[in-house]
């Protein structure tokens, strides 16, 4: 290492945006919570508390942005592939719960999830997905008498 | 005596037929999510909590408590055969349990620490029996000042005795807090950051921000990463797992020193089991006479962790039932669940639930009779679960998420919420930000909130009130102290502004 880089270390800017973001989300708790109302020191009014933890938020988000300032985390990585198919999955539970019914929702859940991994074979997904879905049945419907609909019908 | 009267109240409850069902079914489920890497106590409790809607609330909770000390016993297992700790405290586990096995010591190593286990797990039992009365007793006299503060000292100790940046975990428990702030004002009844959706007017979901902060950032991150691992004993005979003499007469020490350190760490509010497995081990490697047979297979190694962390979750429930407090984030939890319920926690629990309280408690002793059943005879069985890859684990893991948030509220929004939070929490503990303060911000908030107005209601405003009750005065000057202690650490890292990346563990 030379003895510039030693001196003068580059600022880590993944870390300070991180930083930023906490800085902003304490600003916009302050500025809205200030809104509601802070009320007297005697009687505390519901916009208080999160103004108090806005400036406490902003605070320690300068303090930390010091901290970190040179760290040499790098960008995280982010698995593009497992993250979307994990959501896609996610998303097709919410969607499909209340207007397909709890089997299908948990078999699309389980199959769709089985993508996030290259290679898994289909028709193992499709059988573990039908047997979840038969658990989930005879453990929430059936069992519990959750008050779910197993079908849309 | 009073206590005996009480203790055979909660036997008369807790041996009823549905208590012993479900605190069997609990211990059972613990024991399951122990032994496999991965899955944590908190995404069983997640998915029970529905079903337990149904259920008395003292079943409930025998149920759900039983899942949380059930997984200390399965979580070893993993450790000891795959040199994979099945959860974060059996982690120091590994170093000596591994070793042991392949030595072709992996039965006596599961024997003695499920021995150990069942030992640590009764005498802090047994501790939580004679104090939590004593402390609920004491703490009916306290006034909303010292509440707050107790529950201050309690982030602060829980983010100072923690690892990693002192000041990170500072934040995220203020985010904690203010995600605590969302829905309708208790005091008020004025809407606090909802946006307009109707879904948020009742607050997030606290299973939501839970299973996405833990589960589905864990299932992100672990997705990909190859931990299948041949176990090293298939088969465990019973004859095998017998321990000799020696064995038996130098585990004893450990494991008294091993229970001290669990019950008295876990008792504090804000430090959680882990932290003790770490600090039995430490000191089982400072007092012994030969400190290098450690991470070779000493036996020591095993069963003071494994005492410790029994102990420390049994204990935790001390604060938490006797205070209303969680001692940690998996606590936190618990209580969250205890409030969906409709039991309000705190010293009055005891006066208005002896019932429940007591039944609960004997339901641990029933419980950990179960557990030794469940792990020594049946040992083969854990061992042939940890065959499961993960490629067929995570999917249904998903699927448990996604029924245990959902059938909370019969909400598709908190399905969403979880989705959110799990991506957030997967980048966060990338760039060292730990989720366990979060959850302990987020239950906590509201009560402090409460707290913090009806203090200065009191005082007419005035905050002297803080300094000038003597119990409320101690908390804070520890407060302080535990600050003035971390500081030196964080001014060090300010200072220098530069630190190797570090990603935040997930542990509780």
């Amino acid at each position: 290492m030379t003895e510039q880089s030693q001196s003068r270390p580059v600022l880590n800017r993944w870390e300070l945006g991180a930083a930023a973001i906490f800085f902003l989300l304490g600003l916009y708790m302050a500025i809205e919570g200030s809104h509601y109302g802070l009320g007297s020191i005697t009687r505390i009014g519901p916009g208080f508390f999160p103004v108090s933890i806005g400036v406490l938020l902003m605070l320690l988000s300068v303090g930390v942005a010091f901290e970190v300032r040179h760290s040499l985390a790098a960008a995280p990585k982010i698995p593009m592939r497992i993250t979307l198919v994990i959501a896609v999955a996610l998303l097709s539970f919410a969607l499909l719960v209340n207007t397909a019914g709890l089997i299908p929702a948990i078999f699309a859940v389980v199959f769709i999830a089985r993508f996030a991994e290259p290679g898994n074979n289909v028709v193992a997904s499709a059988i573990l997905a039908a047997g979840l879905a038969l658990v989930g049945w005879l453990a929430f419907i059936v069992g519990f008498n959750l008050p779910l609909k197993p079908f849309w019908w | 005596m009073d206590l005996f009267a009480n203790v055979a109240l909660g036997f008369e409850r807790a041996l009823s037929l549905d208590a012993l069902l479900f605190c069997f079914l609990g211990v059972a489920i613990g024991t399951f999510v122990g032994v496999l890497p991965g899955v944590g106590a908190m995404a069983a409790v997640a998915l029970c909590l529905p079903i337990t809607f149904y259920l008395d609330p003292t079943v409930a909770l025998i149920m759900l408590a039983g899942i949380f000390y059930g997984a200390q016993y399965g979580s070893s297992t993993a450790s000891i055969l795959l040199n994979i700790p099945g959860t974060v405290t059996s982690a120091v586990t590994c170093l000596d349990g591994y070793p042991m096995a392949q030595q072709g010591k992996a039965g006596v190593a599961l024997f003695m620490v499920t021995m150990t286990s069942f030992i640590g797990g009764s005498i802090a039992i047994l501790l939580m029996m004679l104090f939590t009365p004593t402390i609920a007793a004491f703490a009916l006299r306290f006034s909303s000042a010292e509440y707050f503060m107790i529950m201050a000292m309690g982030l602060i100790a829980a983010v100072t005795i923690s690892q990693g940046s002192t000041l990170k975990s500072l934040m995220m428990v203020v985010v904690g807090l203010a995600l605590g702030t969302v829905g309708t004002d208790t005091g008020s009844g004025a809407m606090r950051f909802t946006f307009g959706i109707l879904q948020l007017s009742d607050g997030i979901s606290l299973v939501a921000i839970a299973m996405g902060l833990f589960g589905v950032a864990e299932i992100i991150s672990s997705i990909g990463r190859d931990v299948s691992k041949s176990v090293v004993a298939k088969d465990i005979s019973f004859r095998s797992m017998l321990p000799s003499k020696a064995e038996i007469k130098a585990s004893v020490m450990p494991t008294l020193r091993g229970t001290g350190i669990g019950a008295a760490i876990g008792a504090l509010p804000g430090a959680g089991a882990t932290v003790a497995t770490f600090m039995a081990y430490a000191l089982e490697k400072k007092v012994a006479k030969d400190p290098s047979r450690f991470g070779k297979g000493a036996i020591e190694g095993i069963v003071a962790p494994e005492s410790a962390n029994n102990a420390a979750v049994q204990a935790a429930f001390i604060p938490t039932l006797s205070l209303g407090i969680p001692g940690d984030a998996l606590m936190a939890f618990l209580l969250g669940a205890m409030m969906i319920h409709g039991i309000v926690p705190g010293p009055r629990f005891l006066v208005d639930q002896p019932v429940m309280f007591w039944g609960l408690v004997a339901s641990f002793w029933i419980g950990n009779v179960f557990l030794l059943i469940l792990n020594i005879p049946l040992i083969g069985l854990w061992v042939r679960i940890l065959a499961i890859p993960y490629r067929f684990l995570y999917p249904a893991m998903l699927f448990f998420i996604c029924i245990g948030v959902f059938a909370i509220n019969y909400q598709v929004f908190d399905v969403f919420a979880v989705m959110v939070f799990g991506f957030i929490g997967f980048v966060m503990t990338k760039f060292g930000y730990p989720p366990a303060p979060i959850l302990l911000g987020f239950v906590l908030g509201p009560m402090m909130e409460e707290h913090f107005g009806r203090a200065l209601l009191m005082s007419r405003g005035s905050f002297d009130i803080f300094w000038q009750r003597p119990i409320s005065a101690v908390l804070l000057a520890i407060s302080l102290l535990l600050i003035a202690y971390s500081m030196k650490g964080i001014f060090l890292r300010v200072r220098s502004g530069a630190h190797a990346p570090e990603e935040a563990s997930r542990e509780l």
